[in-house]
């Protein structure tokens, strides 16, 4: 009796130990608008997984609030079981908006650099630091045009230097918005298989529209509009789906294979 | 010849320092955008020109604490958000310079050489002023130096840079004093009011001619001296004033790079 507490008291702390990040009863409001209401998650070591939902649910927001960029109402996030102020530096972060100039003189291997800038704040760029960008921007096949100026590339080129940028901080988690959005079929594929693989080494969120592409790479899914619907797990239930989207659930049904919806 | 002029030397001395100084900050003014807020720097800075009539201190010795102030606190008001950043610089650029103003109109007798604090004279620069000017253009090539790899994150991306770990809100103050320095060495060359000429028109034309921000520096620093040197030439020439030569040089070079240059696709 007393061993099996023991036991379950050690596998909870081995929980807690991998529990990359949690929010616990997390609101948001812009002004007078909410934004994310009592969201509650738990992201463990690899995790894959896929938040789906309505445009203006909340799918920035709530990275933003993992990454301390946005200040939660109430509520509590850690972030490796701390400040995300303090550890957000060992997150990988791939926006959706990105906000950076075209003009910028700044080459694809510069900016993928920037992603080495916490292993080598104040001193110089090591040979380790290069080699970790330039196998990154391997991993997404733009090391052949590593020396073109970054406006130079078409938007779904930029997306894959941005996500190059978040591979080389060698992240402990990476938070993906809206990745695939721009990136042609072909590479997303190869792409959502790069994802599968980091899994081995990281905790992977990743917001997507392309709900048939989350279904198949992801290991966990939820859906979130302002609540989180969240099973832990890769199943949503259908009035889950039709609560969050609110509109029938069949019209949302068709696009998702069925091993999403559980059956009831 | 002109150069047997001490003062012509001087002034020669003067335009190359203060080339260094804005060749390479001026790159960083033009890639960030922060054009508008250099503007405020440089004029609010004649409030310490003002104070230094007013005290009876050498005004570019006022002029360097009190255009680092303006521009911490423009640095803080847009973290703070509590203005828009522009309403903010707008209030600070015209209290800047009409602190000065009142100053200089409290001070007792006549204010000598005013008008080239407003609009430069770069022969008047003294031996003096050039130590000033050296001391300055070595702290901040040692700064850039030090900090290149986090300013270039900094100015490309700073949520991503916030993000990762870099003191993105310090290194920006950081910036803005070398800003506030560099206005310093133009305000003798160009003035007050021209110095946003000198910090944006070697840096866009640099820009044109390559896309690393390495060569534009260099190539900055190249054009500001030219520019300069050239204007200085013309204004002894003809007798001209110095600093407005100095500017419509820069503009006239401007337009003719922008206009045959094949980066013409860059908006800067
Ligand atoms: N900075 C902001 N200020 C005010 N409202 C915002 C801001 N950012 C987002 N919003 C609002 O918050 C809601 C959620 O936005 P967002 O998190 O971007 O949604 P999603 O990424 O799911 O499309 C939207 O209604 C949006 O209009
Ligand atoms: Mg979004």
């Amino acid at each position: 009796m007393t061993q099996n507490i023991k036991i379950r008291e050690i596998q909870e702390m081995q929980a807690i130990v991998k529990e990359v990040i949690s929010l616990r009863n997390v609101s948001v409001h812009y002004g007078d608008l909410p934004v994310l209401e009592n969201v509650s998650l738990s992201i463990y070591m690899h995790d894959f997984l896929g938040i789906i939902g309505p445009n203006g649910g909340g799918k920035t927001t709530l990275l933003k609030v993992i990454l301390g960029l946005v200040k939660p109402d109430s509520g509590k996030v850690s972030v490796f079981g701390g400040d995300p102020l303090q550890n957000r530096r060992y997150i990988g972060y791939v926006p959706q908006h990105r906000l950076f100039d075209p003009n910028f003189p700044i080459s694809v291997r510069d900016v993928v650099l920037t992603g080495r800038a916490r292993h080598a704040l104040f001193r110089r760029y090591t040979n380790h630091d290069k080699k970790t960008a330039r196998s990154a921007l391997e991993m997404v096949g733009m090391l052949p045009l590593e020396d073109r100026q970054i406006g130079r590339l078409s938007g779904g080129q930029q997306q894959r230097v941005f996500i190059a940028r978040a591979l080389a901080a060698e992240p402990g988690v990476l938070l993906l918005d809206e990745p695939a959005a721009g990136i042609d079929t072909c590479v997303q594929a190869e792409f959502y298989e790069l994802l599968g693989r980091l899994k081995q080494k990281m905790a992977i969120v990743m917001v997507s529209h392309d709900i048939t592409a989350v279904s198949v790479y992801v290991s966990k899914i939820a859906c979130l509009n302002q609540k989180l619907f969240y099973h832990d797990s890769k199943e949503l239930l259908a009035e889950d789906l039709e609560a969050a989207y609110q509109c029938p659930v069949d019209v949302i049904a068709h696009g998702i294979p069925h091993r999403v919806l559980r059956e009831h | 010849m002109a150069l047997e002029y001490g003062f012509m030397v001087n002034a020669l001395a003067a335009s190359i320092l203060a080339a260094i100084a804005c060749g390479i900050i001026g790159v960083y003014v033009v890639v960030k955008r922060i054009v508008f807020i250099s503007g405020g720097i440089s004029h609010a800075s004649f409030g310490g020109i003002g104070l230094g009539y007013f005290l009876g201190i050498e005004p570019v010795l006022c002029v360097i604490p009190f255009g680092i102030a303006s521009a911490l606190v423009i640095g803080e008001v847009r973290r703070r958000t509590l203005l828009s950043e522009d309403t903010a610089i707008g209030v600070i650029w015209a209290m800047g310079m009409a602190l000065g103003i009142m100053l200089i109109a409290l001070t007792p007798g006549y204010a000598p050489d005013l008008l080239s604090y407003l609009f430069g004279n770069i022969l008047m620069v003294s031996r003096s002023t050039l130590w000033v000017m050296l001391a300055l253009d070595m702290i901040i090539v040692t700064v850039v130096w030090l900090l290149y790899k986090e300013f270039l994150a900094i100015t490309f991306d700073e949520e991503f840079a916030t993000v990762i770990g870099i003191p993105t809100h310090k290194l920006y103050l950081v910036l803005l004093c070398l800003i506030a320095l560099t206005v310093v060495m133009l305000i003798r060359v160009v003035g007050v009011i021209l110095v946003i000429a000198l910090l944006t028109i070697p840096a866009a034309a640099s820009r044109r001619l390559t896309n690393d921000l390495r060569k534009m520096m260099g190539l900055s620093i190249l054009f500001a001296a030219l520019f300069s040197t050239t204007g200085l030439y013309l204004s002894y020439l003809f007798d001209l004033p110095s600093g407005s030569t100095i500017v419509l040089v820069s503009g006239v070079v401007f337009l003719l790079v922008s206009l045959t240059s094949p980066g013409h696709s860059f908006k800067y």
